[in-house]
């Protein structure tokens, strides 16, 4: 088996092609810094928070400071880089996608005191699946406009709901534990004019959570994901411990463990105030099942996402692995006037809702992409579904539509 | 014989970032894929690492120190997968990289499987697993790459190789097999 697995690993190598394109970009992004054009762009003043709003815990014991008003543009310039890349410029929206952008888009008005520097999150824009809070991080150690950022967050950061998700995903992903989520956090490539660092967090869970009333803790864990648990020594005083069986979910973990997990230090928390607009689409039953061995459980549309949830069979009592590329990544919406918004793949999130391992035959999934530009759900017409099938399966080419009428 | 190599023996140690690139972006690029499973995100860590070895340029005693120090780097960048600016592409939590990767088609059955089954484990046991069995590393320096305890690096070997032996017939019967 080891010679089988050194062999497999052999081959599981970048080409020349792959090779060169990595450096290349390398190259092109260490260089960056130099070029003109990057330093001056992008270097925009923002205007600072002004009033008090939330009650807030912080490291340094003293009240926080909120701004009071939405910062459309920033909102508007975040949610673009998002969908292009934080290194690429911005090329303004237009303004109704602006006033798209601002019906999801909420106040926040947070300020933390971090080890080594201010954090302001002024505002947030949401739906059910995404939730993205565009920052300013001022450092204590003064960066020079123009010059390379870094992401200034410490490992421990972190967000968490109030009350706690199961851990029904923690046999693979780290990331729920106790209500934590998973955050994917951005920053533009160059320290801004007034000496920020800019960017978003982008705190997310499996399927469509967010809802409105959702209380959002921001934390700094103190407890290592290493060092959650420690194997109970045989003989040892159990006394005052917490004693855990199987707490990473393997179904096949007969030891006993030690919770060594201590409580996270609480930032601040916001809770989310606003209802995203949704629509879930009426499947009717020759559309849920058009897909040969699918089967759409739901599809929800918001003007920023997509999130579909459904389930698959192999077809052949084989084990599924992977279809993502059959249902999703040709889905486009189709407007009314024709024109066609694509997915933003590099924000795609797909996972399977089971971690099952006896039946891998037929597996519930969920999968959610932002949209490449935020839609006026009332102008959308289509969601089109197209692609050669993978696997042996059928080529798909469906039209599912968005409005019954 | 290959460039880092040579420079090593005559203790030269100023290693051009190309030559690194070049020597060990497949390592790096195999540490991500042990993590992630997905081609692309795997590329783009690869691009990290090497990224940051250009904004740090740390000296390094060996050819050896210097794939530790990108192995390391690699480790924190899929543990913090999406830190970056340049990592824009969010992986999809489960991408088998085994059906759409183009190096994955020369697989023989019996290591396709084997894949398979691998990338069924967590994404932690994946990582020290390979580290393990393909680079050979002792459970000691598996742990000072990780950031973990030698102890934690153990448990977690044992606890793979089991779930292995649960799933392959004949799996892991020692130290030694996998």
């Amino acid at each position: 088996m080891k010679k089988t697995y050194k062999s497999l690993y052999d081959q599981i190598e970048l080409n020349d092609q792959q090779k060169n394109a990595i450096w290349e970009n390398v190259n092109w992004e260490n260089a960056l810094p130099k070029q003109e054009k990057r330093t001056q762009k992008g270097i925009r003043r923002i205007a600072l928070p002004i009033a008090a709003a939330f009650a807030l815990v912080i490291l340094s014991g003293t009240a926080a400071l909120a701004a009071n008003n939405l910062s459309v543009d920033r909102i508007a310039e975040t949610m673009w880089k998002l969908g292009h890349g934080f290194s690429t410029e911005y090329e303004e929206v237009s303004s109704e996608q602006k006033e798209l952008y601002v019906q999801y888009s909420d106040v926040l008005g947070i300020e933390i005191e971090l080890p080594d520097g201010k954090l302001y999150l002024d505002n947030i824009c949401y739906d059910q699946s995404y939730l993205n809070i565009p920052y300013r991080y001022y450092p204590t150690s003064e960066k020079t406009p123009g010059s390379p950022a870094s992401d200034p967050f410490p490992d421990n950061f972190c967000f968490r709901f109030l009350e706690g998700e199961p851990a029904d995903n923690s046999f693979l992903y780290d990331y729920y534990f106790d209500g934590k989520l998973g955050m994917f956090r951005y920053y533009d490539p160059y320290v801004q004019e007034d000496g920020a660092i800019t960017g978003t967090l982008t705190p997310y869970i499996k399927g469509a959570r967010f809802e409105q009333g959702d209380v959002i803790r921001i934390c700094l864990d103190q407890t290592q994901p290493t060092d959650l648990f420690r194997p109970l020594e045989e003989g040892e005083d159990t006394t005052g411990l917490r004693l855990v069986t199987d707490p990473w979910g393997l179904g096949i973990d007969k030891h006993t463990y030690v919770d060594q997990s201590v409580p996270p230090v609480v930032l601040a928390e916001f809770t989310l105030e606003k209802e995203p607009s949704l629509l879930a689409l009426e499947l009717a039953p020759e559309t849920a099942t058009a897909i040969e061995h699918n089967t759409f459980d739901s599809i929800i549309l918001s003007s920023l996402s997509l999130f579909v949830t459904g389930s698959i069979d192999s077809g052949n009592g084989a084990t599924v692995h992977n279809h993502f590329d059959l249902l999703t990544l040709h889905a486009t919406i189709v407007m009314r006037d024709g024109s066609v918004i694509a997915q933003d793949k590099s924000t795609a999130r797909g996972s399977y809702n089971n971690s099952d391992s006896h039946n891998l035959q037929e597996r519930g999934y969920e999968y959610a992409v932002l949209l490449s530009e935020p839609i006026n759900l009332d102008d959308a017409e289509w969601i089109h579904i197209d692609g050669t099938g993978l696997m042996g399966f059928e080529d798909v080419d469906l039209w599912i539509p968005i409005h019954q009428e | 014989m290959d460039v880092i190599c040579e420079r090593s023996r005559c203790m030269d140690t100023s290693y051009s970032a190309e030559e690194l690139f070049r020597q060990y972006a497949d390592t790096i690029y195999r540490v991500a894929m042990s993590y992630t499973n997905n081609s692309q995100s795997a590329q783009d860590i690869v691009q990290e690492v090497f990224l940051r070895y250009l904004k740090a340029q740390p000296p390094f005693e060996s050819a050896e120190h210097a794939k530790a120090w990108l192995i390391r780097v690699a480790a924190n960048c899929c543990k913090s997968m999406h830190s970056s600016a340049w990592f824009q592409k969010t992986c999809p939590l489960e991408d088998n990289a085994c059906e759409s990767g183009e190096w994955s088609a020369s697989f023989a059955e019996e290591e396709r499987e084997l894949y398979k089954t691998l990338m069924e484990l967590p994404p932690k046991y994946r990582v020290i697993l390979y580290l393990r069995y393909y680079e050979e590393y002792p459970i000691k320096e598996i742990a000072e790459m990780l950031h973990l305890s030698p102890n934690l690096v153990s448990v977690r070997l044992k606890r793979a190789k089991n779930i292995m032996r649960q799933k392959i017939e004949g799996g892991i019967d020692d130290e030694e097999d996998i």
